[in-house]
């Protein structure tokens, strides 16, 4: 018997509206600066190089890590031509962007909100189970889906530090939400994550493949939220 | 006649919504940490003192983040709190600083309203805020970016000089394309809106919205409701 809907967090429930390219393209053209768009590509690798996540169970200083995110982002403003405005371009593209403030351009999937209204009014636990940087409360409550959920787990949350597929931050969203693996599923859209890990723990996975690239790797698999009501009908008391 | 509207933003537009010792009671309360709170007061007072006060000139935006996040972290740790600490911070600096993301920033009900009539009825619009950061992505967050021909900000690179300043009002008055004579001015600070204003030839009109300003300027409201009955039978009066 099915008491509690697990989900993945980006892909699954939210997405970025707008690309890094798009952000820098509408930033640049406010301030009047001209972008080399040919040196684009090898400063997005570098950025992400240079700012992505460190290992969750490293002892690391998040707000040093937002220092280096904020100095590396303004190496990539320069990385592309760019010399006036610099650490104001790069502060507004972070806004724009990044996880780490908040970034407008994370936006909810359409069929996010219905699915989690209708889980909890059918009396379900739900829980945010997400490989994320910083803890998911201060932008899920901006998104308006805070309060639907009884947990939001993130990997780099210093009461978490366990990354999606370890057994331990599942563990950890069971406990938190009082039921055990074999009442709980876990929907999301990464095999190597989300599948392999709630599997790993005994929790019936489901595999989120929105845009249809992934058909045939699992057998229990949804193409929208949707779906999700009708697959667990009947399946709760 | 009065071709353009410029706003204030923050106590005009938007305010804070919940004070910041709520907010911080919620970020405490999640993380199962115990404040002292009989230190709140002085840690309060000691929390980055200087910010509203910076000087626009000089400023470099990533060394405030840093002296505001050591400010914050400092407060927090002030405090009591061991465990936590630093995601505490960022947490707080989420919900309660422009610099990150201030989620705790809300408009006021009578704002979309007002702007939505003004525009419909031709008049450009435009802010002038005396502020750290850029506005654009709150704004465009808040959803009410759209609105502005031009949004003009104090400590923005592009502009650096703040209220009563009269080059922050001409530049705005250049980038919208009116003379002084057909703007007016609304903001809820006499000293920075309604001096810097006047300085500046634009019509002044001082909003106070919980009534403690009484008698402190002849063009007053309460509510932006009252603005465009304001500027219908105020156009192009002095």
């Amino acid at each position: 018997m099915i008491k509690a809907v697990f989900f993945d967090f980006y892909k699954t429930l939210c997405f970025h509206r707008h690309s890094l390219e798009e952000n820098l393209e509408r930033i640049a053209e406010r301030y009047g600066v001209a972008v080399n768009w040919e040196r684009f590509e090898t400063a997005q690798a570098n950025l992400f190089v240079g700012t992505s996540a460190p290992d969750p169970t490293s002892d690391y200083s998040l707000l040093e890590f937002s220092i280096t995110v904020m100095r590396r982002e303004c190496e990539f403003i320069r990385e592309v031509g760019i010399q006036e405005h610099v650490e104001q371009i790069a502060w507004e593209l972070l806004q724009s962007g990044h996880y780490l403030f908040a970034a407008n351009s994370i936006t909810l999937y359409d069929d996010a909100i219905p699915t989690l209204q209708y889980f909890r009014d059918a009396g379900f636990k739900l829980a945010i189970v997400s490989n994320w940087d910083t803890p998911l409360d201060p932008l899920t409550e901006r998104l308006g889906i805070a309060d639907y959920f009884d947990a939001i787990v993130a990997s780099h949350d210093m009461r978490v530090r366990s990354e999606k597929p370890d057994p331990h931050i599942f563990n950890y969203a069971l406990t938190a939400v009082g039921v055990s693996a074999e009442e709980a599923v876990h929907v999301g859209d990464t095999y190597g994550a989300d599948i392999v890990g709630a599997q790993g723990v005994g929790i019936r996975p489901i595999l989120l493949d929105r845009d249809s690239t992934q058909a045939g790797r699992w057998n229990e698999t949804l193409q929208s939220l949707a779906e999700l009501p009708e697959l667990l009908k009947g399946q709760k008391h | 006649m009065i071709k353009a509207v410029f706003f204030d933003f923050y106590n005009t537009l938007c305010v804070w919504g919940q004070p910041l010792k709520v907010r911080l009671q919620k970020v405490a309360a999640r993380h199962q940490v115990e404040l002292d709170w009989e230190r709140y007061p002085t840690a309060r007072a000691n929390l980055y003192p200087e910010a509203s006060a910076a000087d626009p000139s000089p400023y470099n935006i990533l060394q405030v983040m840093r002296d505001i996040v050591d400010s914050y972290y400092e407060f927090i740790k002030a405090l009591g709190a061991q465990e936590h600490a630093e995601q505490m911070t960022w947490e707080l600096l989420q919900s309660e600083h422009s610099l990150f993301y201030a989620t705790n920033a809300t408009i006021y009900d009578d704002v979309v309203p007002t702007l939505e009539y003004l525009r419909d009825e031709g008049f450009k619009l435009a802010i002038i805020s005396n502020w750290d950061t850029p506005l654009d992505p709150l704004t465009e967050r808040l959803g009410i970016a759209h609105y502005f021909d031009v949004i003009v900000v104090s400590h923005d690179s592009l502009i650096r000089s703040s209220k009563p300043d009269p080059y922050i009002f001409n530049h705005t008055l250049a980038v919208v394309g009116v003379s002084a004579e057909e703007a007016v001015h609304v903001g809820d600070t006499y000293e920075t809106d309604i001096v810097g204003a006047k300085n500046a030839g634009i019509r002044p009109i001082l909003i106070d919205r919980d009534g403690t300003q009484a008698g402190r300027w002849d063009e007053t409201i309460r509510s932006f409701t009252e603005l465009p009955e304001l500027l219908s039978c105020g156009a192009g009066s002095e």
